[in-house]
């Protein structure tokens, strides 16, 4: 998932994986990164509920101000340090993240500057180059981490490995690993195997949610039958287009040839034209490609936006019927818009297409690097992986972590509580592929060749000319 | 406010702090005997252009040309492996390269032609007319407008929604209204007439033309106004027509203008990246040098290529520049 | 001597000499008819797209993604929320846009003058000042227009942040102080600067070089300096061509997204930058950006017709001639 997206897209990776030890783990939590505590669970829940400014969570219950937060004593030690953050991350989601780390501010006298920008992926590279990095990126793609990395500027963190192996499991360890080192822990995740339907509208014509990829096929031929148009789809995205084709083309890899496979595709040991991707692509272009299924036919997919107002008015107009889209297209509904099976809007788990692996998921998340080797600058990347932070900004909504220790109470939303679900159930977990190939095959080759494939180009001519991207 | 004030104070004092220091060079040099003198001269007028352009343009312009003899290994964010011409070689041998340059042969003969053209003629008919200032300024309203804010307003014209009752394109929504179907614009990928440029990228370019026919009216029309009623009169004393007299008197006297606002337009045109990024991001066969010069650089992070495209653009206009400069000295010769 | 006067423009048909016959006469004033039309479906084509952009900005919201503009006119609803939006500075939906006009304020008035004071000196010396390899230096100048912006900002932007230091056996010297770039707005007044300036040599130099050559042959023969040819003669002659070409830069300048964003420091990015930010952050905010695109317009507009009768004098040679 490139650019945009990834700002909703923390939201709810990082729930799903809370989820998974309940609200009781945080006492075991404290790691590293959140050492303080325990008392800090049950202030937590209370701050979901209400009042975000509300005390320090972290240390103590109640209103007393915390003593430390993530490791770091509030005896305003930092004051006069100033921090930048610079990532994708923009206007209302910005300003909870900004008001999500406040309270660390205050604890330790730091203050911290962020600048989102929607074309981040382009300046971090510019700025980094020109000499006047920020302190701290909030990096969405693995690939894009190891790209700074080998610049040289990026400090390593090989002492928050553990703090984030407890909290977020080993393979998000992975993810901020290059060449054995450890640099960026996670600072919010997303889901992206959903697909988003109308529950009333699926109630009202006896639809039910399908269980295989067999029935999303006979049920998208009975909303033909009946009438109507089963899909939404876009992948317009400005520079980036054609990055919501690669996540079809992902979960149906993983779905259908399993992780292994998926593993090997994304270190081109599966060529990227090999027979099964082929055959994987050709399952996605028999629903992206049917004419029949998609509401504004199969060309306009690659000219309409995938957060575009007509995709998420259509759903809830019952103009079309499902999207694929992962959990941070929530923030593209109109405002009042709920949420969850008794709300508007809903996901369903994207229907599983080999039965030997069922409860495979794929998803994203964002990263924090940090360019500037200064005390302060590294407190506050510990902060943003912290425990306590990821209970605060999941009270404010819109977003969702890998961070297993959250308390799940904290998420502000049930739809977030119901992806968390999700992610406990799930049996595989994978990173969005083409944000760990290559940038030209995964920023480049990949978006390219796919709209050109939605616009017509045949399958082997797409597969092909993508692994002839692949850098030698 | 005063923070603003502050600023601009602060520009002021160190522009005039430069240019007494210019002043200062310029009589201390005074007293160098003859030559000496002229050359500090020449130096003191020419010497703060070549440095910035020094510092800004030249440095980079060359920087770029070694960038694009290596490659990024390993996906690293700067070069790291000398690779001879493999770059030119990969761009040349790429199928799409032959695309994407035709493409940008289309933008610079369409995107040219029609700015200057339709400056031309707005300037020399305006000038008859009564309201001339008012034409003249609705010509101009776009190019005082951002690339920002032309991509949003284009988007109010392209657009097609899968529902016609909801259409808020305006060609589709006409089209609609005489009958016909409305199309996605920006996919339509076919010639019409055979050779001719596809659809898509003649719709890209009639952007720009928005946009850059404002400044070659601006500039023209001044030219056409300078031109002595004398010269006017004897032609017409001589029975020409209006269009005669356009062509054989006026043309010819402001044509060290029109080569200027032609050069102009052509380097924009070989630039335009920003009005393909706000459309169609390349894709749908519209990619244009610039573009992919870009795209390859940052999102792809390929920067020996995308250095290599750059080369390309420069090797390609530097014999335009210069043939437009000659052919502008031979036309003030003659005029 | 005096500046060349320009005469008023001809009435339409002041050209047509009293003797020709009377089928050319009513041909002539037929094509002058069709030629004028042709002008003002032009001129109003042009205007349309933004004319749509104008009453866009006054819908709400669901309005505008919904249908098309030309709808207000048969269904009139009519809104301010949009530019309450982009102007309030807190709130959910706030935009702050006064502080990011300030900001291309601070960034384009000073990134206007600079560069043309330092074209004006040079172009000078390009086009009366004798000395060898001059031709050389202006095409060398011209074909830096082409130099992609993109290739050449990562460069600049290093020497401004790093400076240029030399290391020669353990002592360093400075030969380009380094800027602050994080909080200074100087880089983005020097970058505009080196970016503006072949094109601002290339048209003031063709403009200069124009001037009457015995008016400033005959300075100098009187023992005039360079500085003062330049400062009496030739800088009151060139002002329209200065005018003009103030004006473009200004807007240039002001409408620039790309320099603003690479070498603004965060606090200080142009209207652009936000502008370009509200595209699609989320969702598709349609409304607020017809608003916001909108209030970047107006200066540049605003500068443009109170400052339009300095175009008719012009920018190139063509002018001052005659």
């Amino acid at each position: 998932m490139k650019h945009r997206m990834r700002v909703a897209g923390l939201v709810a990776a990082t729930a799903l994986m809370a989820a998974a030890c309940g609200s009781d783990s945080k006492s075991a939590t404290s790691s590293t990164a959140a050492p303080v505590t325990t008392a800090a669970a049950g202030a937590a829940t209370t701050v979901a509920g209400t009042d975000t400014t509300a005390a320090g969570s972290a240390t103590t219950a109640g209103g007393a101000a915390p003593t430390s937060l993530a490791g770091h004593a509030c005896d305003g030690s930092l004051k006069g340090k100033t921090v930048t953050i610079t990532s994708s991350i923009r206007d209302t989601e910005a300003e909870k993240l900004v008001s999500s780390w406040k309270p660390f501010e205050d604890c330790t006298g730091v203050t911290i500057k962020h600048t989102g920008s929607a074309t981040f992926e382009d300046d971090i590279k510019t700025s980094v180059q020109g000499g006047n990095p920020p302190d701290l990126a909030i990096v969405p793609q693995p690939g894009l981490l190891a790209t700074l990395v080998k610049s040289g500027k990026v400090v390593a963190r090989d002492d928050l490995k553990d703090s984030v192996t407890t909290n977020n499991g080993s393979s998000w360890v992975g993810y901020g690993t290059v060449d054995g080192k450890f640099y960026a822990p996670p600072v919010g995740a997303n889901l992206k195997s959903l697909v988003w339907y109308n529950p009333a509208l699926f109630a009202s014509k006896g639809y039910t949610i399908p269980a295989s990829f067999a029935d999303l096929i006979t049920l998208s031929d009975k909303i033909v039958a009946d009438g109507g148009k089963p899909w939404c789809a876009g992948i317009e995205s400005g520079n980036a287009t054609g990055w919501p084709a690669t996540d079809w083309l992902e979960e149906v890899v993983l779905s259908n040839d399993g992780p292994q496979v998926y593993d090997d595709w994304i270190s081109n040991k599966v060529a990227f034209n090999d027979s099964k991707i082929a055959k994987d692509l050709d399952l996605v272009g028999s629903i992206l490609k049917n004419e029949k299924y998609i509401y504004g036919g199969v060309q306009s997919i690659a000219t309409t936006a995938f957060g575009d107002a007509t995709i998420a008015n259509g759903l809830i107009d019952g103009k079309c019927y499902m999207y694929q889209m992962a959990n941070f297209f929530s923030n593209n509904f109109p405002a009042g818009t709920t949420l969850g099976p008794d709300g508007k809007v809903s996901t369903f788990p994207f229907p599983t297409i080999n039965p030997a692996n069922a409860g495979a998921i794929e998803g994203g998340g964002e990263f924090v690097a940090a360019l500037r080797d200064a005390p302060e600058v590294l407190a506050v990347q510990d902060y943003t992986t912290s425990v306590d932070f990821a209970n605060r900004r999941a009270a404010l909504g819109g977003w969702f972590t890998s961070n297993k220790n959250i308390d799940v109470s904290a998420y502000a939303d049930p739809f977030e509580k119901g992806l968390a679900e999700q992610l406990k159930a799930a049996t595989v977990f994978r990173f969005d592929a083409s944000d760990l190939m290559p940038s030209a095959v995964g920023s480049g080759a990949e978006w390219k060749q796919l709209t050109a494939w939605i616009t017509g180009q045949s399958t082997k001519d797409t597969l092909d000319t993508i692994q002839a991207a692949w850098p030698s | 406010m005063g923070d603003l004030i502050a600023t601009f104070g602060t520009a002021l004092a160190g522009i005039a702090i430069f240019l007494l220091v210019l002043l200062g060079i310029y009589f201390v040099t005074g007293f160098l005997p003859g030559r000496s003198k002229e050359r500090s001269r020449v130096a003191v007028f020419l010497g703060p252009a070549l440095l910035f352009l020094l510092i800004g343009l030249l440095i980079p312009a060359i920087r770029t040309i070694f960038i694009s003899l290596y490659t990024n290994k390993g996906d690293a964010l700067d070069v790291n492996k000398f690779v001879g011409l493999s770059n030119y070689r990969k761009i040349f041998g790429d199928k799409a390269t032959r695309m994407v340059l035709l493409n940008n042969l289309w933008w610079v003969i369409l995107g040219t032609g029609f700015s200057v053209g339709v400056g031309l003629a707005v300037a020399r008919i305006a000038d008859q007319m009564k309201a001339e200032r008012v034409w003249k300024s609705l010509i101009f309203l776009p190019t005082a407008i951002s690339m920002v804010g032309a991509g949003i307003i284009w988007r109010f014209v392209y657009n097609k929604s899968p529902d016609p009752s909801h259409e808020f394109g305006l060609l589709n929504a006409v089209l609609t209204k005489v009958g016909a179907s409305p199309r996605i614009w920006l996919l339509q990928q076919q010639n019409y007439v055979a050779g001719a440029p596809h659809l898509n990228t003649v719709l890209l370019i009639v952007i720009f033309i928005w946009i850059q026919a404002g400044f070659c009216t601006t500039v023209l029309s001044a030219a056409v106004k300078g031109v002595p009623d004398s010269l006017k009169e004897a032609a017409s004393i001589d029975g020409a027509t209006d269009l005669q007299a356009f062509r054989k008197v006026t043309i010819p006297y402001i044509m060290p203008t029109i080569v200027a606002v032609s050069t102009t337009t052509i380097i924009a045109v070989l630039k335009v990246f920003d009005i393909i990024q706000s459309t169609t991001g390349g894709n749908f066969n519209t990619d244009v040098l610039a573009n992919e010069m870009y795209d390859k650089t940052y999102p792809q992070n390929q920067p020996g290529y995308g250095a290599a495209l750059a080369v390309i653009i420069f090797v390609v206009v530097v014999p335009v520049v210069i043939v437009n400069l000659r052919s502008q000295r031979r036309a003030r010769e003659i005029a | 001597m005096a500046l060349p006067i320009i005469t008023p423009a001809s009435t339409p048909y002041e050209h047509l000499s009293k003797d020709a016959p009377l089928g050319k006469k009513l041909a002539a004033s037929l094509s002058t008819r069709i030629g004028r039309a042709a002008v003002i479906v032009v001129c109003l084509l042009w205007t349309v797209p933004t004319f749509g952009l104008l009453v866009s900005s006054f819908r709400p919201e669901n309005d505008i993604k919904t249908t098309g503009w030309w709808t207000f006119f048969t269904h009139p609803s009519v809104t301010l929320q949009n530019y309450r939006d982009v102007l309030s500075s807190s709130g959910g939906n706030a935009d702050n846009f006064g502080k990011y006009f300030l900001n291309t304020v601070r960034i384009t008035l000073p990134a206007t003058f600079i560069p043309i004071v330092i074209a004006a000196l040079a172009a000078y010396a390009l086009a009366w000042m004798s000395f060898k390899g001059r031709d050389w230096v202006f095409v060398g100048v011209v074909a830096l227009m082409v130099v992609p912006i993109q290739m050449a900002m990562v460069p600049l932007l290093r020497l401004l942040n790093l400076g240029g230091h030399l290391t020669i056996s353990g002592h360093t010297f400075t030969i380009f102080p380094n800027f602050d770039i994080n909080s200074s707005v100087v880089s983005v007044w020097i970058a505009h600067t080196c970016f503006a300036l072949p094109l601002a040599i290339f048209l003031l130099k063709n403009f200069i070089q124009a001037l009457p050559k015995d008016l400033i042959e005959a300075a100098r023969i009187d023992g005039a300096s360079h500085l003062t040819v330049f400062l009496k003669v030739v800088l009151p002659l060139a002002v329209p061509a200065l005018a003009s070409l103030a004006i473009f830069q200004f807007l240039w300048v002001w409408n620039d997204f790309l320099v603003g964003k690479v070498f603004g420091p965060s606090d200080l990015k142009p209207m652009t930058w936000k502008l370009n930010d509200l595209v699609g952050s989320k969702g598709q905010d349609w409304q607020r950006l017809t608003a916001g695109a909108f209030i970047s317009m107006v200066v540049p507009l605003g500068v443009f017709f109170s400052l339009q009768r300095y175009f008719v004098r012009g920018l190139t040679a063509g002018a001052v001639k005659g």
